[in-house]
Order: C-alpha cells, then sequence, then structure tokens
C-alpha cells in the first residue's frame, strides 16, 4: 500500500506538470527573436595639400605629362625648362571610414592666363602616396594620393601665369 | 486509490498530446541589416521583405554592403499541423531601436511576406522581415545594433 501511495503521488506530479505546460503554450504565443544592424559610415571628403604644378616651358605646341611622382614628360617640340623635376604632382588627402574601398575620378579643366589662350588640363591620374592601392581608405581613416595629369599647350601660347582647377570625384563602393 | 492511476496518467498523456500539437517552432536563419549608409543630412533606409534597399533624403547608401531582410523559419513536425494556419504579429512602432553607445536610430514600419497571416506549408513556412530605420542627420558613425521578436499564434 505504502509503494502505490507513493506511484499516486508522482503521477499525480506528473499530471500537473503536463497540465501547467499545455495550458502555458495555449496562453502565450510562440515568438522568435533576430538581432538587427546598420553601420553608418564616416562621409567622403577631399581636401588639396598640394597644388599641381606643371612649371614651365616653352610654347611651341606640344603636351606636357606629370606623373603621380611628379616627373615632368614632354611632347615635342614644347621645351621643358628645369627638366624632368621642375614640376610638382598634385597631392590630396582623402578621408573617409577606416579601411573603406570607393572609386575615385577626376575631370580636367582650362588653365588660363586672363587672355583667350587656354591651356587644356586632362586625364586625371591618381596614385597612393604611400604605393598602395587606390580606392582603399587606410585604417587611419584617410589615403593620401598624387594626381597627375596632361597639360595641352597651344602653339605661340601667350607667356604668363596660367592658373586653373581640376575636379576629384570619390564614391564609396 | 485505484481508479485514480489511470485517470491521472490518462490526463498526463491528454496533457502531452496536447502540448505537442499546439506548439510551433520559430527558428531566426538570417537578421535584418540595412548595411551600410553615409547619413549626411539624415532620411531613412528602408529593407524590404524581398531584400530590395532604398534610401531617402540625405542617405546615401553603400554598394558593398546592401543589407538583407531577417529571415525565420516556423515549423511544426506534428503532422496534423502541416497546414496549420497562423497569424504572425510584428513589432510596433516605437519599440525598436537600433543602439551605438548612447546614439540610437528607431525602426519602424515593419513589414513580411508573407503578411500577417499565413499557412504552413508541409510543416514549415519562411517568413522575410523588412523595416524602416530613421537616420538623423549627422547621425553618429559607427556600428548599430539591436533585436526585434515576431509572435506565432496559431488560428
Amino acid at each position: 500500500m505504502n509503494t502505490q501511495l507513493k506511484f499516486s503521488a508522482k503521477i499525480v506530479a506528473a499530471a500537473l506538470v503536463a497540465s501547467a505546460a499545455f495550458v502555458s503554450l495555449n496562453a502565450s504565443a510562440v515568438d522568435g527573436t533576430a538581432n538587427a544592424d546598420a553601420t553608418v559610415v564616416t562621409a567622403l571628403t577631399v581636401v588639396e595639400n598640394t597644388r599641381m604644378n606643371f612649371g614651365s616651358f616653352t610654347n611651341a605646341a606640344g603636351v606636357i605629362s606629370m606623373d603621380t611622382t611628379g616627373s615632368r614628360m614632354n611632347g615635342v617640340p614644347t621645351a621643358l625648362l628645369g627638366g624632368a623635376a621642375g614640376g610638382t604632382a598634385g597631392q590630396v588627402t582623402v578621408n573617409g571610414s577606416a579601411n573603406a574601398t570607393y572609386t575615385v575620378s577626376g575631370t580636367g579643366g582650362n588653365l588660363n592666363a586672363g587672355g583667350a589662350t587656354n591651356l587644356v588640363l586632362s586625364n586625371i591620374a591618381f596614385a597612393d602616396a604611400a604605393a598602395g592601392s587606390v580606392g582603399t581608405i587606410g585604417a587611419g581613416g584617410t589615403q593620401v594620393l598624387k594626381v597627375g595629369g596632361d597639360l595641352d599647350v597651344p602653339a605661340g601660347a601667350p607667356a604668363g601665369t596660367y592658373t586653373g582647377t581640376y575636379t576629384v570625384t570619390v564614391n564609396y563602393n | 486509490m485505484r481508479f485514480l492511476k489511470p485517470l491521472l496518467l490518462c490526463l498526463f498523456f491528454l496533457g502531452l498530446a496536447r502540448a505537442a500539437h499546439a506548439q510551433p517552432m520559430v527558428m531566426n536563419t538570417q537578421s535584418l541589416s540595412f548595411g551600410k549608409f553615409v547619413a549626411t543630412s539624415g532620411g531613412s533606409v528602408t529593407i524590404a521583405p524581398a531584400g530590395f534597399r532604398t534610401a531617402t533624403g540625405g542617405v546615401e547608401v553603400l554598394n558593398a554592403n546592401t543589407g538583407n531582410p531577417a529571415e525565420f523559419v516556423v515549423s511544426d513536425n506534428d503532422p496534423l499541423n502541416a497546414s496549420q494556419a497562423y497569424i504572425l504579429t510584428l513589432p510596433a512602432d516605437g519599440t525598436v531601436s537600433l543602439t551605438n553607445g548612447i546614439a540610437s536610430m528607431a525602426v519602424s514600419n515593419f513589414t513580411s511576406d508573407p503578411a500577417d497571416t499565413g499557412m504552413l506549408t508541409a510543416g514549415s513556412q519562411t517568413i522575410r522581415v523588412g523595416a524602416t530605420l530613421s537616420v538623423q542627420p549627422g547621425q553618429a558613425p559607427g556600428a548599430y545594433s539591436g533585436t526585434f521578436s515576431i509572435i506565432i499564434n496559431y488560428q
């Protein structure tokens, strides 16, 4: 009799647990939880550090190329005054989100000395100043780029100091 | 006491059967991600249940990280529930936000596919959930995170 009583007590407990489980499942719905995320990145900005400078040259028709290391090459017959080292490549700093990749492109323009003659700047090119790959923001949130381009000198361009602008466009990938 | 034992046993097994019958499982198989974007003057980013991301205002999204909807799988291995109809409840507006330190962004307008109600097919249903993220002007850069829950009720 004693044994049977114990057994019954266990069954009662089990039945109570089962009923409780049944009641709670009916009373509350089943839910699922998900994580949600978003990443806000710093806007890209470009700051000019060094002006691109094609240096001095004669006014015979020709194209002067400034490569991204700052070395000049001339298309004859234009003569470069000061040799290959007589100019300076441009330099810009791109600020953005660390390690993000982006595209960069350049648009040239006209260099003018106040007269009717324009020296046309085109083929804007970029190189990473630290010899890395162009288009990746460094761990510190910046990438420094050297900028080169081609300058088209028309025959008989009046002597003077020609200035103009080029545009650098950056976009996150 | 002799009559009590069979009665209790019956109650016990009835309870087990009913409990199994009433229990779907909801598994989260993919997070909701709004991807990467630049806040600028603020606006919103919306992820559709189908996965499309759209932005409004000054928000500029990055193509490298497009985000994705959350994905849940509702399942029930009881053959009796193979075609069970259910009601889906999504989070109410004002209840979910993503935070990054003291900065936060509200998540609202939850949408899903299938919407609101559905029916298990062969005891299972995949539910994709999207929402709209509100981005303040100059929202602080950083990684924001949070959680949300959906509720499944059998009809």
